[in-house]
């Protein structure tokens, strides 16, 4: 029916709207955008959407959240708070099936997005305060949130590893903010900065599936969300530059060490050398095609796991992988090794193929996922880049060997991070 | 070919058994780009003991061995697996559970090609010593990764709490010893037993032509030739109706503690509809009575004790079945006793209030399983090994009335057949 392409609208707010009726669910989105400041705010920004999601005005508790959304035949409200670049995104998703699968009538998208609305821009509040018990309660589950990293070893080696390699830069700041800063957090100060980020954040309103005309043609009168910028970045600082890398060590009681290497590519999504990187990305480290992957498991069989991946709002690229402590320096020195024959050209025309193939092929599975067709999306209005799948995979077909070796040729060490065990 | 085309979801099911037994299943998806194909065995991790259908002797197989043999397939003599797949576009992968091992692809072109690829891949093993020992170093490092991901651990302590016998009570990648013990002989043997074509399903998702793409496949396996079509004997060990152990408790670096509460349900035989059904009766009773909207969790989570890391699921196979609730939790002990006291005192009334949203709630998850293509591969072979087809399923949960779940009520949280399975902080 189209070639699956969000068409923009700006009135009262920004409106991205991808008309399709592929799936069998529609994608309402609301986006708002912050610019890392410290991990207070940080704190702050992230503690919000969990206060909303307990209880607004209309619907007070909940009980009676959860009791709607399973009368909308299941529908699914979640909030995320994601980091892109050096800002923090806060994300309200509402899925819900489309009507027309159902065998009995009912208007269930216009009601989940009332619902969504009236917990965004209608909290409950008592005395300029949100409801002290749900503040309370938030902040200590908030509290264990971010303790609870540690639970999971891989993002715990990843988030420890950015943090010592951007320590001096805002996107050293963990997405939810620390659970000092978050001790420090009054209501009454929440409540203040909830209102002023209500008025003067950016953000947008993304929808993805088969709407009614009525719902489109009445959604701006549907909304309490009033105008403001479009979600892109100003803020993002790109550090490069020539440096000593950095080694940290940390000990721990765990069955397998984690090993993550940190590099700056100085490229981000605005850059023409972007697709390059893409490719490159692929070629080192993307599946199982990749060189880590053939040198160091298959090879070797040093590793389970061995990946790398970008941030292509702030220019990085990191490798990861879970190894036995003590082959902490050969895996270090393969991947280096890697790298540097990547550099000098030294991979084979059907590497360099397969490589640019695999993005290819995931970048049109996107086109199947009304998530992922957003999720790309919302990256490239972040990146102030308004740009189709279809344009990207017509770019990533283009890149040459040579433009893979000048990517290879950017890429500086930074730091490696290393955790292992006590022993 | 056989073809059924239903209305309500608008989806159609090509169903085709070939002469050597393989059956196909093909959903046709216009509009499409993904194309996705999954070629399951229906030999998991729970399949270690059986009769060795070549000389009659009993095997009984070192734990993790359907998992090494996933893993050992994707060799070849010259060409590594991935790359075949990766030259065409397409990208492969595999896994396994505890009563199947899945090889799938997924492409956006050249699919009949990655297709051809698969089914030869898992048609033609060859395990070499040198093959298998080199594999061991790379199935020990994700046996460590499962080893330092604590909801992993205290979930298989908490299913060899439940289970004596029963070989799900094992990790799936097995162990360091028995996968360090695992020769090419053992695989030989397995892949003998259990992968036969008519031990197989095939299930293919996509903007495809049935037609076309079935002839391939009859073309490809009429070249074929397969040693025996005898089925799998497997041999499974009585499971007492007790619980193993009341209580495993142990020590990880983890934030908070991690509760895990099992109550395990005897199985008899059943009607593979009278499976599914129940399965769905119990998910239906547990959300009522602990899901997200429920007065007992909204209760917990006010207090403090529960938050949203809390969920309950009942699981339903036709050898095994178990109640299962977890969470993590500041006050463990709290929560454990709570819970307990919830269960002991059913609501009725709060079943017959809330038993027609929550259904609608099901209805809803039904339709949302044709939104994935891995999801409704999964899915669908799941449904199909207990006998029926996806589509069927809607009726299945249309048919569940108020008595069906007060019949269970009463009869599920026995606390003689509760195990429970923490996770306390190391320090």
């Amino acid at each position: 029916m189209n070639d699956l392409e969000f068409e923009s609208y700006q009135n009262r707010f920004n409106l991205h709207h991808l008309a399709t009726d592929k799936f069998k669910t529609n994608l309402i989105q609301i986006y708002f955008m912050l610019p890392l400041k410290n991990e207070k705010e940080a704190a702050m920004n992230a503690l919000i959407p969990s206060i909303l999601e307990r209880g607004s005005k209309n619907y007070t508790n909940n009980r009676i959240i959860k009791t709607e959304l399973e009368n909308l035949y299941g529908s699914n409200m979640s909030f995320n708070i994601l980091k892109r670049g050096e800002n923090q995104i806060l994300r309200f998703s509402l899925e819900m099936v489309n009507q027309k699968y159902l065998t009995h009538k009912s208007n269930l998208t216009k009601a989940a997005f009332d619902l969504l609305n009236d917990i965004i821009f209608n909290p409950l509040t008592e005395a300029d305060k949100f409801k002290e018990k749900y503040f309370e309660q938030e902040k200590e589950i908030l509290k264990q949130e971010i303790s609870s990293l540690i639970n999971d070893k891989y993002s715990f080696a990843v988030q420890n590893c950015l943090a010592k390699m951007c320590q001096n830069e805002k996107y050293g700041i963990y997405k939810m903010g620390s659970v000092s800063a978050l001790s420090e957090i009054s209501n009454r100060e929440l409540y203040a900065h909830y209102k002023k980020i209500i008025k003067t954040a950016k953000r947008s309103l993304f929808l993805v599936g088969d709407f009614k005309k009525t719902f489109l043609e009445n959604i701006f009168e549907n909304t309490q969300m009033n105008a403001g910028a479009e979600i892109f970045d100003d803020s993002t600082e790109i550090i490069y530059q020539d440096k000593n890398e950095d080694f940290f060590e940390q000990k721990m009681k765990v069955n397998q060490a984690r090993l993550s290497i940190g590099f700056r590519t100085g490229i981000t999504r605005k850059d023409p050398d972007y697709y390059a990187l893409l490719v490159f990305n692929s070629l080192i480290g993307g599946s199982t095609h990749s060189l880590l992957f053939q040198e160091i498991r298959e090879k070797r069989s040093l590793v389970y796991y061995v990946n790398s991946s970008i941030e292509s709002t702030k220019g990085l690229l990191l490798i990861n992988s879970g190894i036995n402590a003590k082959n902490y320096e050969t895996v270090l020195e393969l991947t280096k090794q890697e790298i540097e024959k990547a550099a000098a050209g030294e991979f084979k025309e059907e590497e360099f193929m397969r490589a640019k193939k695999s993005i290819i092929n995931h970048l049109k599975q996107d086109l199947d996922s009304s998530r992922a067709l957003s999720a790309h999306f919302l990256l490239s209005l972040v990146n102030n880049k308004q740009e189709s799948i279809n344009k990207t995979i017509r770019e990533v077909e283009n890149v040459s060997k040579e433009d893979i070796v000048a990517a290879a040729n950017k890429l500086k060490l930074d730091t490696v991070y290393l955790l292992k065990s006590e022993d | 070919m056989e073809s059924i085309y239903n209305k309500n979801m608008d989806e159609t099911l090509i169903k085709e058994k070939l002469d050597n037994g393989l059956n196909v299943y093909i959903f046709p998806k216009k509009d499409y780009i993904k194309q996705y194909a999954m070629l399951s065995v229906n030999f998991g991790s729970n399949d270690i003991e059986f009769i060795d259908v070549k000389n009659g002797s009993k095997r009984n197989m070192p734990l993790g061995i359907a998992h090494f043999l996933e893993h050992q397939l994707f060799e070849d003599k010259e060409d590594s697996i991935f790359d075949k797949f990766a030259d065409l576009g397409a990208s492969a992968n595999a896994y396994t559970n505890f009563d199947s091992t899945n090889y799938l692809f997924s492409s956006s072109s050249n699919f009949e090609d990655s297709l051809i690829n698969l089914i030869e891949f898992v048609e033609e093993p060859y395990f070499s010593s040198e093959n298998v020992e080199k594999e061991k170093g790379i199935i020990l490092q994700e046996i460590k990764m499962y080893q330092d991901n604590p909801y992993w651990r205290s979930y298989f302590n908490l299913l060899s709490a439940l289970y004596s016998k029963h070989p799900v009570k094992n990790d799936i990648a097995g162990t360091e010893a028995s996968v360090r013990s695992i020769t090419p002989e053992d695989l030989y043997i397995c892949y003998y037993n259990f992968y036969l074509p008519s031990n197989m399903d095939l299930i293919l998702i996509g903007d495809l032509e049935p037609q076309r793409i079935i002839n391939l496949i009859r073309e490809n396996q009429a070249k074929k030739h397969f040693p025996h079509f005898k089925n799998p004997v497997r041999i499974i060990k009585e499971e007492p109706e007790a619980v193993a152990e009341k209580l495993v408790e142990e020590k990880m670096n983890i934030s908070r503690p991690i509760v895990q509460i099992a109550f395990k349900d005897p199985v008899k035989n059943e009607d593979p509809v009278e499976i599914i059904k129940k399965e769905y009766i119990v998910n239906l009773l547990l959300d009522i009575l602990f899901g997200s909207s429920s007065k007992n969790y909204n209760q917990l989570y006010d207090q403090g004790i529960i938050d949203n890391s809390f969920s309950c699921t009942y699981h339903k196979k036709p050898d095994y079945a178990y109640v299962h609730l977890h969470g993590e939790s500041s006050r463990p002990d709290l929560m454990r006793k709570k819970i307990k006291e919830k269960l002991v005192d059913i609501d009725h009334d709060e079943i017959r209030a809330n038993f027609q949203r929550i259904k609608r709630k099901y209805q809803g998850s039904y339709i949302k399983l044709f939104n994935n293509f891995n999801h409704l591969a999964a899915e669908f072979i799941n449904y199909r090994r207990l006998g029926i087809d996806i589509f069927e399923l809607a009726a299945v949960i249309e048919s569940i009335t108020l008595e069906d779940l007060t019949a269970y009520s009463d009869k599920l949280f026995n606390q003689d057949f509760m195990a429970e399975s923490i996770i306390l902080d190391e320090d």
